[in-house]
């Protein structure tokens, strides 16, 4: 039979009982849209985790002083990130830095030549903090993009920034960095397009102090590769702290780690929501089988005179299952629509980053139609095994 | 044994049905032919075994026993599948209760099957608008069957069965749910059909009905019981 035809007819059938059809399918929609929303609400977990990991680096850890017991530990000091440098071969470089004031506009911070590199910042224009101006202590500075000078206007290469009653000159300007509210590593990633980078030795707290000594309010370490990182921040541990009183004590975060706690989350929530999928799609299955089969027995002698007038068993049985994939299908492409839906307003309303694939739109699709083609399968076999002259008698 | 004017050719045919633990015997050591042409009516009392006669030269049903050849074919052993295409290429059937199909247009009834041998639409419509123009429908073309009176709706049948330009055309009681008049009509038409060289075997208790045949074969608990050739 012509396959446009048959798909006509069996569009047909659907409509005559739209009620009775669309009622059915109601468990494939709730079932499909759950699939859409769970894959968005995963793979955008995990494009966020790699987008912000490949910002952060996929090979760095941050030390930061341990926020226990911060009264009896003396702070961290540039001598220490000296130390960590030499202690392993693992570390392939160091960036001390010393977080000097946080406001509106500005960020200020004394850094050393590998800072730039390490945080994965580039020029826009000018220089970089270079070793020699860390040595000679030169009061230069690079800014970001968004940073406001003295005069409330934007800040360009030879302007002069007053800090503290210092003047810096400014070097360099730091390219544009897409910025973003970041939960759980908010304070490693800190908006650079606000940043004003100094040298660590001419922040005000290092006046009169030897360069050793220069407190330090993180330090990020670039490791040669991403496995050394577990073992790292153990050495990290063993070769900062002691453990005598009065001594150093730091927490070392992996971002690694962090996002993998915070992913476990979401995929907490997509494991529940995909057995609601589950159970949905099931349960819609259930109901297409049950609709079908009420089809098969209300249509014995049509299916009686199709077969006397020479319909094959495989033509009859098509015919049930063109129905039930079409049924399904418009139920799938009713389930992406509220899928969709659904993970915008979890994006809107749960803050979490969604992402709809189009190979989720897909699977979810060939679900749908797999559930049609299974739930036929029954009442289509028993419609095809019927006996014409039988069913013809029937009513 | 084969003589080429014979379209249907039956020999030593039982139908046993042993589905209970009971057997019914449905048929029995039917010997039956039927020449090119001919109109031939099956009378006999209800449960005779007439209709059943009929479904197994319609190729709707199988005999338990015996031969049957149709064309030179030999149905009897036929598989579902080859069934299914003797009755889509070589039987059309016409019921007591028309049984078209509710929800598909007339046309679309009487396409349903050059649709279901292959056919393309196109083909198919054009075929089956010929036909219902032989049976005085062309008018109704686009109507379902619920809007037709019975009379039109047997008219549509015989333009399905005739469709496929079927070497038998079978018929079970087509005048039984009609009146006098729509009856007459039908046929009228059945001999209109003869005269263009069609095979009709028709199952009726109707006597007038079957005076009107060539033949008439009377079935009595599942035999032949008696054949008389009308002058």
């Amino acid at each position: 039979m012509n396959r446009k035809r048959a798909i006509s007819e069996g569009m047909h059938s659907l409509i005559a009982n739209r009620v009775r059809s669309s009622l059915s399918v109601l468990g494939i929609v709730f079932g499909v849209a759950a699939v859409v929303a769970m894959l968005a609400v995963v793979e955008g977990a995990r494009s966020d985790v790699l987008e912000r990991l490949s910002r952060l680096g996929t090979n760095v850890l941050f030390v930061l002083p341990s926020e226990e017991g911060s009264s009896s530990t003396r702070t961290m000091q540039y001598g220490d990130a000296i130390r960590l440098e030499n202690a392993t071969e693992m570390i392939h470089d160091v960036a001390p830095a010393l977080l000097c004031s946080t406001q509106q506009s500005r960020n200020v911070i004394g850094v050393t030549s590998s800072y730039m590199p390490i945080r994965q910042l580039a020029l826009q224009g000018g220089r970089a903090i270079t070793d020699l101006d860390l040595k000679n202590r030169s009061r230069v500075c690079v800014v970001g993009r968004d940073v406001i000078g003295d005069d409330r206007k934007s800040v360009g290469i030879g302007d002069v920034l007053h800090f503290e009653n210092q003047m810096y000159q400014v070097v360099g300007v730091i390219a544009s960095v897409q910025s973003r509210r970041d939960r759980s590593l908010s304070s490693l990633m800190r908006n650079h397009n606000k940043a004003i980078l100094i040298p660590l030795t001419v922040v005000p707290k290092s006046d009169g102090v030897i360069q050793d000594a220069i407190p330090l309010s993180e330090i990020t370490v670039r490791s040669h590769h991403s496995e050394y990182l577990l073992p790292l921040s153990r050495i990290v541990h063993r070769v900062l702290q002691s453990g005598k009183p009065n001594e150093l004590s730091v927490d070392v975060v992996v971002p690694r780690q962090l996002l993998r706690e915070e992913q476990h989350t979401q995929l907490v929530f997509a494991a529940v929501v995909g057995c609601v999928a589950f159970i949905g799609v099931l349960v819609g299955g259930i109901g297409v089988m049950n609709i079908m089969l009420a089809n098969v027995a209300q249509r014995y002698r049509e299916i009686g005179i199709r077969r006397a007038i020479g319909a094959t068993r495989v033509q009859i049985s098509s015919l049930f299952l063109i129905e039930s994939s079409l049924l399904t299908i418009l139920g799938g492409i009713g389930g992406i629509l509220l899928g969709i839906a659904a993970s915008l307003l979890i994006a809107e309303f749960g803050g979490w980053p969604i992402h709809i694939s189009i190979w989720s739109i897909l699977l979810a699709m060939g679900m749908a139609f797999a559930v049609g083609i299974g739930a036929g399968w029954y009442p289509a076999r028993i419609a095809a095994n019927l006996d014409p002259v039988d069913a013809m008698r029937r009513e | 044994m084969e003589d080429t004017t014979n379209i249907v050719s039956i020999h030593d045919l039982s139908k046993v049905y042993s589905e209970t633990e009971t057997k019914v015997v449905a048929l029995e050591s039917i010997n039956l032919k039927i020449d090119k042409g001919e109109f031939v009516a099956i009378v006999g009392p209800s449960g005779s075994g007439k209709s059943t006669l009929l479904h197994i030269l319609g190729a709707l049903d199988s005999p338990t026993s015996g031969v049957y050849m149709l064309r030179g074919k030999s149905i009897a052993s036929m598989q579902d599948k080859e069934l299914s295409k003797i009755r889509r290429s070589e039987t059309g059937f016409i019921f007591q209760v028309f049984n078209l199909i509710p929800q598909l247009n007339v046309l679309q009834n009487v396409a349903l099957p050059l649709q279901y041998s292959g056919s393309s639409p196109e083909e198919a419509d054009s075929s089956s608008s010929e036909c219902l123009a032989r049976v005085g429908l062309s008018h109704r073309k686009l109507h379902l069957p619920s809007q037709l009176s019975g009379g039109e709706q047997q008219r549509a049948a015989i333009a399905r069965a005739l469709v496929i330009e079927p070497t038998l055309l079978l018929a079970d009681e087509p005048t039984g749910n009609l009146d006098t008049h729509s009856g007459d009509q039908i046929l009228a038409l059945f001999e209109e059909l003869q005269a263009e060289g069609h095979t009709i075997v028709i199952v009726t208790h109707d006597k007038d009905v079957a005076n009107r045949a060539d033949r008439i074969i009377t079935i009595c608990d599942g035999k032949i019981m008696q054949e008389v050739s009308s002058s």
